[in-house]
């Protein structure tokens, strides 16, 4: 089940509000094993074999992580082992199912509607289990309950695409009776919230997918223009900002609905002015994940060199992405990218006063950067991409126009209008926003010209009618580009 | 503190009032327009405004709610070979499920349902060769597969009045106000509209692309091959065992397509192919027609599509149940 299908929001979504706010306020409790089993049900939709491994890489870490509390308070010397170990495993898992997807048909390169692969949000909850393993080992997880771990690792808001949480800060908000006190204002914000993300999804990058993905695949087996190659690398870039801050939106909206505050995973990332912008707007919390468990243990306890530690956290988070080789020149492309670019700002030292001009431009270059790059991403084999870049550089024997479809002309400069144009969610709704920013320096959205939400009937009208435009033009089968990861 | 707020409610009740109102109202449209035809044998529809049959061009949205709502003993599956290749002329009583671009994978799942009917006795498997070592013009356009069929009136009825299909389908009838009187398929899943004359010659592009897609690497080739003969060769043993007779179709391709195939080197290929499916048809009993050599281009729209006077003519090759059916329920 994803949340964009009828199938959730006119049946999961309303009973699980419904139970939620029935049950007795007399406790987190309760209301948290509503939840819990309420994601057990989400889940059971991806398969029995998927919940299986679900379930046993869940109970497997919990038994680390108790044991590895337990080995902390004890001051044993076993718990630095004991926690590579419980880490090995989680990363041996996550990269057999990779492995294993690598040989599959067409599983090596990026997937349109083939089956997912490796079991539903698996990497999301390795990445997850991985951060509480650490917290115990640190001695930041102290007492440590079945109810409270569950509640942290499977909430099904976050379960299937992130946004990557800590444990402390789900902990911290049971402690605070978050659950207790979410009302009538909750439901309508985070619904409202929850209403933005899936206009973005459906109305946006859904409706891009068919315009990009002709091209594409027009690419995999024949010439095209330069054009067509240029359209399909914007077309694409903002399909997956679309698709995936939508996804975003939408699980800070539905965990609202139940009073908890997700952490931000996205921060107008196509307002960035560098690669190293990029990154602190873009995929937040994977890019904290990596940060933290990847690239300052390397610099801080390894002692790497910083230019390595950057490429080794780089490439590492192209193969998370996949094994293939459109995939690792991707991943390599990006790591290169960024070691230029901290040379560059290595040599400069200071940060540069920003004309609107220069901000404007630095603004274009970030995004071509990725739209070009994002043609490996997004290609299915690297002779696909390579017919891309070809036709890019007019090395191509036809100029035609024929691949773009009304729906390409029309669809790219709307979105385009929107993603720059229109006010983020952090903006629009910025007088009810308490989503956590997971960044030690994040800072507020600035505030958008357009006036914010507010509990009004002329807001109530406008997302009504945008809920019911979505429910029109739901695909069932147009997945989250980033479920495949 | 809590944060139910009277604003919180008040809020909620219009939100909710409003979608339910809009909602409501796209169904009632729905059943008035009946965007997907699936009214067609529904006596009750006093709201009716068009004609009975599908209104829309996407086939994926329509064809898996077509059989449930009719008694077919006869159904023609296939790719846009089927769509088009036969005609109304066929008559009542065969119901023509063509998806164009379908997989071998997406024909199972439509046969499959439509034997869940219990009326089905003989299905048209209409197999094109490509379908088998090459990826099909819809996947390679990455279009989602079909839906799964709804298999009850009541599931058909919500699917063809409240889904996703229907709401988004009214705007296009709007767009196109014939459709209403003349839809574009009969209630039985047949074109209305009339064959266009003369053969027309792929464009160098679309040469290009049918050479690209035909020359995929061999491993490729191998694993969609077996995958698809062995995808059939349940389907057969599966629709023999429920008593439904199965027919196996080898198209015939427009004289450029030909050319292309040779030049692919997928000649061995395709004799390997028909050797195969004669021995599958061997085992699950079935009946094996191969239109295959008619190469002329009077017989063609185009390269890749047939015309339905050849494929009126392999459905008249054998007796029909659903004609005497039907004209028995006429007496």
């Amino acid at each position: 089940m994803q949340f964009a299908s009828w199938t959730f929001l006119l049946g999961f979504l309303p009973v699980c509000l419904i139970a939620f706010h029935l049950s007795p306020r007399t406790g987190d409790v309760r209301r948290a094993v509503v939840l819990i089993l309420a994601s057990g049900v989400f889940y059971a939709f991806a398969g029995l074999t998927n919940a299986a491994v679900m379930a046993a890489s869940i109970l497997v870490n919990f038994w680390f992580g108790g044991r590895l509390c337990a080995l902390r308070a004890r001051g044993s010397p076993q718990v630095s082992l004991l926690m590579w170990l419980a880490v090995g495993l989680n990363i041996a898992l996550l990269s057999g199912l990779k492995i294993n997807a690598l040989i599959q048909p067409l599983g090596d390169g990026f997937r349109v509607t083939e089956y997912i692969l490796i079991p539903l949000g698996l990497s999301y909850l390795t990445f997850q289990q991985i951060g509480f393993l650490v917290a115990c080992r640190r001695g930041d997880i102290r007492d440590l309950g079945p109810v409270d771990y569950l509640f942290f690792i499977a909430f099904f808001p976050h379960l299937i695409m992130g946004p990557i949480v800590r444990y402390a800060d789900m902990r911290r908000q049971l402690d605070a009776d978050a659950l207790r006190v979410a009302g009538s204002r909750d439901v309508a914000v985070g619904g409202c919230i929850f209403v933005f993300g899936l206009a973005q999804k459906v109305l946006l990058a859904d409706q891009l997918a068919p315009a990009v993905d002709h091209i594409f695949n027009a690419a995999q087996y024949g010439a095209l223009g330069p054009g067509e190659a240029a359209m399909a690398l914007i077309g694409f870039q903002l399909q997956l900002y679309f698709d995936f801050v939508g996804y975003a939106d939408m699980a800070i909206g539905l965990a609202r609905m139940f009073g908890v505050r997700m952490p931000i995973n996205f921060d107008r990332p196509l307002f960035a002015r560098d690669r190293f912008e990029l990154w602190r707007r873009w995929h937040i919390t994977f890019a904290i994940f990596m940060r933290t468990h990847v690239f300052q243990p390397l610099v801080r306890r390894w002692r790497w060199p910083l230019p390595a530690a950057l490429a080794a956290t780089g490439l590492l988070a192209g193969l998370w992405h996949g094994l293939g080789p459109t995939f690792v020149i991707w991943g390599l492309l990006q790591t290169a990218i960024l070691l230029i670019e901290h040379e560059r700002r290595r040599r400069r030292r200071a940060e540069p006063a920003w004309s609107r001009l220069a901000e404007l431009r630095a603004i274009a270059v970030t995004f071509a950067t990725s739209c070009l790059i994002g043609g490996l991403f997004r290609a299915q084999t690297l002779e696909g991409a390579g017919r891309i870049y070809g036709a890019l550089v007019g090395w191509t024997s036809t100029w035609s126009l024929d691949l773009l479809s009304t729906r390409a002309w029309i669809m790219v400069p709307l979105a385009a209008l929107v993603a720059w144009g229109l006010p983020s969610s952090a903006q629009l709704f910025r007088c009810h926003w308490n989503a956590l920013d997971p960044r030690p320096d994040g800072k507020p959205a600035p505030p958008h010209a357009l006036p914010p939400f507010a509990l009004t009937r002329g807001w109530a009208a406008g997302f009504a009618l945008l809920f019911v435009a979505c429910l029109c033009l739901i695909s069932d089968a147009r997945r989250f580009v980033y479920v495949q990861f | 503190m809590s944060s139910s707020e009277p604003g919180g409610r008040r809020f909620l009740a219009w939100a909710a009032m409003l979608t339910l109102a809009a909602m409501v109202t796209l169904t009632a449209a729905s059943a008035a327009i009946d965007p997907l035809g699936v009214l067609a044998a529904t006596p009750a529809a006093p709201l009716r405004l068009c004609a009975d049959g599908p209104k829309l061009n996407d086939e994926r949205a329509y064809i898996p709610m077509l059989y449930a709502g009719r008694p077919a003993q006869e159904a023609i599956i296939g790719s846009s070979r089927a769509v088009r290749g036969f005609s109304t002329r066929v008559g009542a009583g065969v119901v023509n499920l063509g998806v164009s671009g379908a997989s071998v994978t997406e024909m199972a799942a439509l046969a499959r349902g439509a034997a869940d009917t219990g009326h089905l006795r003989r299905v048209w498997l209409v197999l094109d060769f490509p379908a088998f070592v090459a990826p099909s013009a819809a996947e390679s356009l990455g279009v989602p597969r079909s839906p799964e069929p709804a298999r009850s009136q009541a599931a058909r009825l919500a699917r063809g009045l409240a889904s996703p299909s229907a709401w988004v389908g009214l705007p296009e009838v709007a767009r196109h106000p014939e459709r209403c009187r003349r839809p574009l398929r009969d209630s039985w899943g047949f074109l209305t509209e009339t064959e266009r004359a003369g053969y027309r010659a792929p464009s160098a592009r679309q040469a290009l692309a049918l050479r690209n897609r035909l020359s995929r690497p061999d491993d490729e080739r191998r694993q969609r091959y077996a995958a698809a003969m062995s995808e059939l060769g349940a389907l057969g043993s599966d629709l023999r065992g429920r008593g439904v007779e199965v027919v196996l179709v080898l198209v015939p391709f427009g004289p450029d397509y030909e050319r292309q195939v040779t030049a692919a080197g997928l000649d061995p290929w395709r004799r390997r192919w028909i050797t195969d499916l004669e021995a599958l048809a061997d085992r699950a009993g079935a009946r094996l027609v191969d239109a295959g050599a008619r190469t002329e281009e009077a017989d063609f729209l185009d390269a890749i599509h047939f015309r339905s006077t050849v494929g009126d003519a392999l459905l008249e090759g054998l007796p029909r149940f659903a004609r005497e059916a039907d004209e028995a329920s006429e007496r």
